[in-house]
């Protein structure tokens, strides 16, 4: 276990190096922001939910992003540098390696999302305020910010970007170079979102409902990751849903892990 | 398979050579991660309620659908600005398709199409009755993602009264959104009124008196007095009898 947490220091220190991470970083917190000046949009929906949205699709999108950037970087750069060699021959194991390069991104996509939140929460609270002020009676009804719920929502942000990251960690043991491994990590994020839509496919008759239906429990589906409602919600329901994602979300997690090692072995290094 | 492990190879992406053993083990725990994942720790994700597919493409970009609705709801209004209908529609899709949860995009589009594109088809050279059959389509769209909302069907109600001119239709989505939780009292005011311009009165009365006692006199807006009247008014055209008459619990 202390390798692992050895591993997942040094890529968290070689993460926060990057320039990438940095200029995602900055981008998001402008975006954050900037919801402030875009929330004259808001034709479909009210105010603050358009508010809250935007700042959580940053938070989402970024650190969904993030997880494929990073761990592809990290993991190409121990293969080029050849460090890969110098640990695997100091008897560190393929799991403990894969567990801290994980473990690594994780701490590094939490602390992406610490920042956003400690922008995003002011500037929600800022607009509750002012629209308080302006309606009061518009917050009668429970429709409030909740912190318990943001906080929630965004832990729930998080748990989606590790899972990405931990698919995109055993794309990277399959791919031969990291362009290859990004490019199939944009795709996994987009077909990771799409379990919904086999289901409808398969509801609506147009593909046969075996294949979709099977294709869904294949592969995760990020849309139950989505806990924006938490944020205006004052029930605890929402604690119980991010329990059962935790299991869920680590479930995947080692599913993906356990293909990398698997496929590490069979890797030419 | 052979061809496969060929162009597996020859596309220069992937460092392992390719094994379908291992595909099959790939496979093989993918599923039964899966099938614990989906039907064990969280059931209700494969349950979740589907709807439309294809506003769902779009939910990969999170909650950043809105903005993108937002933008594409602009654009349309900036085609209609020039009469350009067929940009104003492919807009206008792109909206519901990026957030179809919001009414606001679906009967705003529906109207712009059904009735301002339609009034002015004529001078842009397409057909008045295309563009309102694609008003009423965009909404029937909208239904399999509205259908309990009693605010939907007050706007289907509006164009088939306005753009198809056919009240038949149109008192029947009164009626439904009526009887929809949370529904505005006019909707059911409107039922009844479209009743009466088909001249089924008896519906009417019928309608209204079942109404009337649920109405609350203290809100202003369920206007119980006005139902009343229109109860009254109704009775007078078809000559009921003093039995016939409708009579509140308190005169009995």
């Amino acid at each position: 276990m202390r390798r692992v947490w050895l591993i997942a220091a040094a890529t968290l220190r070689e993460s926060l190096q990057h320039r990438s991470f940095a200029l995602l970083l900055l981008a998001a917190l402008a975006f954050v922001a900037g919801t402030l000046f875009l929330r004259q949009f808001n034709f479909g929906s009210s105010e603050l939910k358009f508010v809250a949205d935007l700042g959580f699709g940053m938070l989402s999108l970024g650190a969904a992003l993030l997880a494929i950037a990073m761990m592809t970087q990290v993991f190409f750069d121990e293969c080029e540098r050849r460090t890969l060699h110098l640990l695997l021959a100091r008897g560190v194991s393929r799991s403990e390696f894969l567990l801290g390069k994980l473990a690594g991104v994780a701490l590094l996509l939490g602390l992406y999302a610490l920042m956003l939140l400690a922008c995003l929460w002011p500037v929600l609270w800022a607009r509750e305020t002012a629209l308080l002020a302006l309606m009061p009676d518009a917050f009668d009804r429970g429709s409030g910010l909740n912190f318990a719920g943001v906080m929630i929502a965004a832990y729930a942000s998080w748990l989606k970007a590790c899972v990405l990251a931990a698919a995109v960690l055993w794309l990277a043991t399959l791919a031969e170079n990291r362009v290859f491994a990004m490019g199939c990590g944009l795709l996994l994020l987009i077909i990771f979102h799409s379990a919904a839509v086999w289901a409808a496919y398969g509801s609506n008759g147009g593909w046969p409902v075996w294949l979709l239906h099977g294709l869904g429990y294949l592969l995760p589906d990020f849309g139950a990751f989505d806990l924006t409602p938490a944020a205006f919600a004052g029930d605890g329901g929402f604690v119980v849903r991010a329990v059962r994602l935790t299991l869920y979300a680590v479930l995947y997690g080692a599913i993906f892990i356990g293909l990398g090692v698997l496929q590490l072995r069979r890797r030419e290094i | 398979m052979a061809q496969f492990s060929l162009a597996w190879e020859s596309c220069n992406c992937a460092a392992v050579r390719f094994d379908w053993k291992h595909a099959l083990r790939v496979l093989v725990v993918l599923a039964g991660g899966g099938i614990l994942a989906n039907a064990v720790v969280l059931p209700d994700v494969t349950a979740r309620a589907v709807r439309a597919p294809a506003g769902l493409w779009w939910d990969w970009i999170g909650g950043l659908r809105p903005l993108g609705a937002n933008l594409a709801w602009l654009q349309s209004q900036e085609a209609w600005g020039r009469g350009d209908a067929a940009q104003t529609a492919a807009f206008l899709r792109l909206a519901v398709e990026l957030q179809p949860e919001s009414l606001y995009f679906w009967s705003n589009g529906a109207r712009l199409l059904a009735l301002d594109l339609a009034a002015v088809a004529d001078a842009s050279g397409d057909s008045p009755d295309a563009l309102r059959r694609a008003g009423m389509a965009l909404l029937e769209q909208a239904r399999t993602w509205h259908e309990d909302n009693p605010y939907y069907w007050v706007e289907r109600a509006g164009l088939e009264w306005q753009a198809l001119a056919d009240g038949g239709l149109a008192a029947e989505s009164y009626r439904r959104a009526a009887l929809l939780p949370g529904a505005p009292y006019y909707a059911a005011r409107l039922h009844a009124l479209m009743l009466v311009r088909q001249g089924r009165l008896n519906e009417a009365h019928a309608w209204l008196c079942w109404l009337h006692p649920q109405l609350p006199a203290a809100d202003p807006a369920a206007q119980a007095d006005l139902v009343r009247k229109r109860i009254h008014g109704i009775e007078q055209q078809l000559e009921l009898p003093a039995e016939q008459r409708y009579r509140q619990q308190d005169e009995l």
